[in-house]
């Protein structure tokens, strides 16, 4: 059960084509942000709710995101729990 | 099922009825339903938590470090629910104040504070407090520093979420119970501070 | 039975759904999903607990532990 991201890495959340049950809001999709800490390791709720016989156990992100580059205003984050299969690397130059 | 169906008086009788097919079949029964309904926590656990970091710095850093862990000191535990969960403590400050939701369907830490409050669930609080949380927040009552870093999170896994609240300055010499009497549950969703 | 008439269905719903989950009957994913599958008028007219109920008996339907039918005839 590799972490494939530390706290401290920039990520970018995948625009899924989400058919099936998911847990990446919407808001997010798409977007950059910063790992923050690993919430444990879970099951992934799309191999879940797919009937999987084995679904991924993947660690979980809690995923820092600036309001700004979500919504284009705001001087908040929104912190949010993503599992690894949500999220792919992403270069850490300014966006 | 026909609308009549989710309309809250006719559910009532059906939950009657189905948990009394499924005591018939084996599953679940009285005692075990009793004993969930008993296990529902209240805003009074998340209030003596609360007020035990207040006093007590050791556990304060253990409850930050290991929430499960350092709740579980006060008896309390997140794994009476549907599943074990993650518990977060998050901590505010003179720099940062943090507020909780969850956008996808309103988990809410119910084993320590109890059911969660009418607003958390609402599509407003939910879709607005991501997008805008000042402006909640001082809809709530609570209008903070331009220059305090509101963090938002979202509980959209397996982790619950619980404020920290800052102790009010005015707090030092009450004792720990009259502390956490202090504690409310907006403040520990951080709707409030306290 | 309910042991205790005052205690609000919805209490009753929320322990329900933790001893069918406890048991495996359905996922906490599944049951999310079956939430998130109500059509959208019923969804905005349903209060909170009666959306987990309306989870709860599709699930209880589509994995073969109780039926409509059966549940009619327990009123």
């Amino acid at each position: 059960m590799a972490e494939r991201f530390a706290p401290g890495q920039r990520v970018r959340v995948r625009v899924l084509d989400a058919a099936g049950h998911t847990r990446a809001p919407h808001y997010v999709r798409g977007h950059a942000g910063t790992v923050v800490a690993v919430h444990g390791h879970h099951r992934l709720p799309d191999d879940v709710v797919a009937g999987a016989a084995d679904p991924r156990v993947e660690a979980v992100y809690a995923v820092r995101f600036a309001a700004a580059s979500l919504w284009g205003s705001g001087e908040h984050s929104v912190t949010v729990n993503l599992w690894d299969s949500y999220l792919s690397g992403a270069e850490s130059s300014h966006v | 099922m026909s609308d009549e169906h989710h309309h809250d008086g006719s559910i009532a009788q059906q939950v009657r009825v189905v948990e009394a097919l499924l005591e018939e079949r084996g599953l679940t029964d009285a005692d075990e339903v009793d004993a969930i309904l008993d296990s529902l926590g209240t805003p009074a656990n998340g209030a003596r938590v609360v007020a035990r970091a207040w006093v007590d710095e050791g556990f304060r850093a253990r409850l930050i470090a290991d929430g499960n862990a350092a709740v579980a000191e006060l008896g309390f535990s997140m794994a009476r629910g549907p599943q074990p969960q993650l518990l977060v403590c998050v901590e505010n400050t003179a720099e940062v104040h943090n507020v909780v939701v969850c956008t996808l369907c309103s988990c809410y830490p119910i084993s320590l504070l109890g059911p969660s409050p009418s607003w958390y669930k609402s599509e407003a609080y939910r879709s607005r407090v991501v997008r805008d949380p000042r402006s909640v927040l001082l809809e709530f009552g609570l209008d903070l520093p331009a220059r305090t870093e509101i963090r938002v999170w979202d509980a959209s896994a397996e982790t619950r979420y619980l404020v920290l609240p800052r102790r009010p300055l005015a707090s030092e010499g009450p004792n720990e119970a009259e502390l956490a009497e202090l504690v409310t549950r907006n403040g520990l969703i951080g709707t409030a501070t306290v | 039975m309910m042991r205790n008439p005052s205690t609000p269905w919805e209490a009753h719903v929320y322990a329900v759904n933790v001893a069918l989950l406890r048991r495996g009957v359905y996922a906490l994913d599944e049951f999310r999903d079956a939430i998130e599958r109500m059509p959208p008028k019923d969804y905005l007219d349903a209060s909170y607990y009666a959306r987990w109920w309306y989870a709860i008996r599709r699930l209880l339907r589509e994995k073969g532990v109780l039926d409509d039918a059966e549940v009619a005839a327990g009123g």
